[in-house]
């Protein structure tokens, strides 16, 4: 599974993100979601998402090892994050999340749900193997 | 009880101070949120009589304990005050993501009391309130205010925000929030400008405490998958609300020549499908919605060029039919208009279309608009009147009290198309052919609105030319569709979709951890209904049936054209109508709340000041 | 002959038993405006319909196993 944003798609619904929270933390919150959306108004007039690409960049900052690949996603562990954020600002798509009440910063897993869940097909599974869920 | 944040945020802009205290557990209980807290904190704490635009009423903003919450349709915001437009009980509806951002912050309902010395806006970030200065954002367009405070405060801020005519107090003003949504109606923007409020920035980063986190998950996956699982699920958002504009031309009941007929001919060249091919560039949602209906385009031809969220049905039926606009370019540009200059866009249209007719008779005059006209389907005449009305200039001052004021000013019979009821413009369905629809208007509580009961379809199933019936439908449906408001929760997955109301007792019980059958939910619902109308009884005096009444256009003449040729209905039906709704609700032939019916709704605190208008009304 | 029946929105109330997912069973030819007089709906609350996801008149004559989509008119506003 290969998290793919299509932007055009977006209607800015924040699903994904209330999702990602829940699934994550057991808390409703989007602001602690590991993806990013951002309204462009009033023009161009679209929304645009970052997500992490699963790119692996974070893994050679990290001083602690905290960042590990698992079943093809660097997944961070936030027991042994010690916040210091190399790994935030080291990313190419500015995909990490920092959250006050977080002493780590927030990283996509690539679990997926989001994918399922989007109304939008705004995310979608470049292997295409993750749909929408359906009945 | 949880889903709500748990905190009443109240302002003071006179001495620019504010508390925040506990949401009492018997509000929450008996009155759910959003529209509940706001009829019973606006009976509480606004004195009777007070003047809507002056420092003594109040605004109460207020999300509900669904809002923010992973769930079908969960941004909705109330906002409430006693209304400049009517004088009675006023509350307006707007979606986007500042209800969500509120219950973030910590808020389950903002108080905003007093005014201001000079402009301000009110700045919440968690638990920093600042009652801010807004020099630079005053006489800003609502939309060109937002872009700058998003500019200044950051993206992650949500931002609601008053054009012009709400700084003018312009009676129709409404409160712009994500670049194209509104709480427009009943003037709740014009509160906002008597207080020098010019804006509401929010930003919040706390979790909404959940009974049951598990559960919520769990049935917030079913209701979306429930959502997508819908029959034509896909087909319903290309076109959004504006999707209706034909079938509703094809019924005889859409606005055309200021309500003089329902049927306008050149429906196909501004409805839904135009809206697709010339303007869409994206379909543009509110939180947690699975079918977004706002449509963000770009209408751009030689004489304007601009970015606008819509138009949407009322929009295309207000100012499109209503003032005859022949292009849908035109109607999203006067759509733009009216959104940067803080006009709601189904009064805008109404009383646009209203001064369009009073010019065609000779009320009005050229001489009197220095060389102006004001002609239907003319969009520089629409734009010139708009920029009077939302700055108070000329004809356009009395305009901005709207239709019910400027008809009594200039009399010579323009009562009789002044199309209004308590004072609130009529928005986008005519009712001469559609009883349910009709009495829908006449008994909603914030004037003539369509959306407390939208009986239309009911009407065309259960018989147009039918009166019995009709009253039972209606009080049903305006138990129903205010629900959502009390929950904050958009109803169009209900509507549009057909997604299951059972659905809402049980995903109320995973996020609040209490347990209320759908019948509770509906006595709620009936609780606020009376609330409201006690409301009106308590503010207008002499308030009764006489104001439940359309205008005469609509009991005395005959729809002219189209598909409903011929159709009206006569005062005798007007009044079979409302005797027959009086009585299911439990009110006297008067229209006034009975003893028995306040009590078994726990409302016996209102029984002392209803009673003494009871005694002064119509014998029952 | 089997025709499968959806109904998408608020009119799926006014379809036999409240359902917005029907399966009709009909001898001969029938159009799409007597199927729905048949199932007791009045014609005009049907804003657009789908046979096997293709826009249709009233008038179209349907066959043995279409699946036929009605809309509701959105309540707009």
């Amino acid at each position: 599974m290969r998290l793919q944003a299509i932007s055009s798609n977006c209607s800015g619904c924040k699903v994904c993100q209330m999702l990602c929270s829940l699934v994550h933390f057991k808390e409703n919150n989007p602001k602690k979601a590991a993806l990013k959306i951002a309204g462009r108004f009033p023009a161009p007039g679209d929304y645009e998402l970052t997500v992490c690409t699963q790119c692996g960049v974070c893994v050679d900052v990290c001083p602690t090892g905290a960042i590990q690949e698992k079943d093809g996603a660097y997944v961070l562990n936030r027991e042994e994050c010690i916040g210091c954020q190399a790994c935030v600002e080291a990313c190419p798509e500015n995909a990490f999340v920092v959250h006050a009440d977080e002493t780590a910063p927030i990283k996509c897993d690539a679990c997926g749900e989001c994918i399922k869940y989007c109304p939008r097909g705004a995310l979608v599974d470049a292997d295409g193997v993750l749909q929408r869920v359906a009945k | 009880m949880y889903g709500h944040a748990g905190n009443i945020l109240r302002v003071n802009l006179t001495d620019g101070t504010h508390s925040i205290t506990p949401l009492p557990e018997d509000l929450a209980r008996e009155y759910l949120g959003g529209r509940g807290f706001v009829a019973k904190l606006l009976w509480d704490e606004v004195s009777s009589g007070v003047d809507p635009l002056g420092p003594d009423n109040k605004i109460v903003a207020a999300p509900g304990p669904l809002t923010g919450v992973f769930l079908p349709g969960s941004g909705k915001l109330h906002f409430g005050a006693k209304s400049p437009a009517t004088g009675g009980y006023g509350d307006s509806n707007v979606g986007g993501h500042i209800s969500p951002e509120i219950k973030f912050a910590g808020y389950d309902a903002i108080i905003i009391e007093g005014k201001a010395d000079k402009p301000v806006y009110l700045f919440i970030e968690n638990d920093t309130i600042e009652v801010r200065d807004a020099e630079k954002y005053w006489g800003k367009g609502a939309i060109e205010s937002e872009t700058m405070l998003k500019h200044d405060l950051g993206e992650e801020f949500q931002i609601a925000t008053i054009g012009p005519a709400g700084e003018n107090m312009v009676y129709f003003a409404c409160i712009s929030h994500d670049f194209g949504r509104q709480a427009g109606r009943t003037g709740v923007g014009a509160v906002m400008g008597s207080k020098n409020l010019k804006a509401i920035a929010v930003r919040g980063t706390k979790s909404i405490p959940l009974a049951n986190p598990d559960a919520v998950l769990e049935v917030g996956k079913a209701m979306f998958e429930g959502c997508f699982s819908k029959p034509g699920f896909e087909e319903w958002t290309p076109q959004g609300t504006a999707g209706v504009t034909d079938w509703v031309n094809e019924v005889g009941a859409f606005p055309t020549h200021n309500f003089m007929t329902s049927y306008f001919p050149k429906h196909s060249q501004i409805n839904g499908e135009q809206i697709v091919n010339k303007l869409k560039i994206t379909d543009k949602g509110c939180y947690s919605c699975p079918i977004p209906c706002g449509k963000y385009g770009r209408a751009k031809t030689p004489k304007y060029d601009v970015y606008v969220e819509g138009p949407e049905y009322e929009t295309v039926a207000l100012i499109g039919g209503n003032t005859e606009m022949e292009t849908i370019e035109d109607v999203a540009y006067a759509n733009y208009v009216c959104d940067e200059l803080g006009l709601d866009s189904i009064s805008g249209g109404n009383v646009v279309g209203f001064a369009m007719e009073c010019y065609e008779n000779g009320v009005i005059t050229k001489e009197q608009l220095d060389g102006q006209e004001l002609r239907f389907g003319s969009v520089h005449d629409f734009v010139w009147l708009c920029n009077q009305i939302a700055t108070r200039q000329g004809i356009g001052d009395a305009l901005a009290n709207g239709v019910r004021y400027a008809s009594e000013k200039w009399g010579k019979g323009t009562e009789r198309y002044a199309i209004q009821v308590k004072g609130l413009e009529w928005s986008g369905y005519e009712g001469r052919y559609a009883p349910a629809m009709m009495l829908s208007y006449m008994t909603c509580d914030v004037g003539a609105h369509h959306n407390r009961s939208w009986a239309i379809t009911y009407d065309v199933q259960a018989g147009r030319e039918q009166l019995e019936g009709k009253a039972a439908k209606v009080i049903e449906l305006q138990h129903v569709r205010p629900m959502f408001d009390l929950l904050c929760l958009c109803r169009l997955q209900w509507v549009e979709l057909g997604f299951e109301l059972d659905w809402y007792p049980k995903v109320f019980q995973a996020v609040t951890g209490e347990e209320y059958t759908w019948d509770d939910l509906m006595k709620v619902s009936e609780r606020v209904w009376n609330l409201t109308r006690s409301f009106w009884v308590r503010e207008i005096p002499g308030f009764g049936r006489s104001m439940d009444y359309p205008p005469a256009r609509f009991s005395e003449e005959p729809i002219p054209t189209g598909p409903a040729e011929g159709k009206y209905i006569p005062m005798e039906g007007l009044d079979q109508l409302l005797d027959d709704y009086y009585r299911l609700r439990g009110w006297d032939l008067n229209g006034i709340p009975s003893t028995d019916k306040l009590e078994q709704l726990n409302l016996g605190f209102a029984e002392k000041v209803v009673a003494e208008r009871r005694s002064k009304g119509v014998a029952n | 002959m089997p025709i499968s029946v959806l109904v998408r929105g608020h009119t799926a109330s006014y379809f036999p038993e409240g359902k917005d997912e029907l399966e009709v069973v009909w001898s001969g030819p029938i159009t799409v405006r007597q199927l729905l007089a048949d199932l007791g709906v009045d014609s005009l609350l049907v804003m657009r319909v789908n046979v096997n996801g293709m826009k249709v008149t009233k008038e179209h004559i349907l066959a043995d196993g279409d699946e036929v989509l009605f809309f509701s008119p959105p309540a707009g506003g």
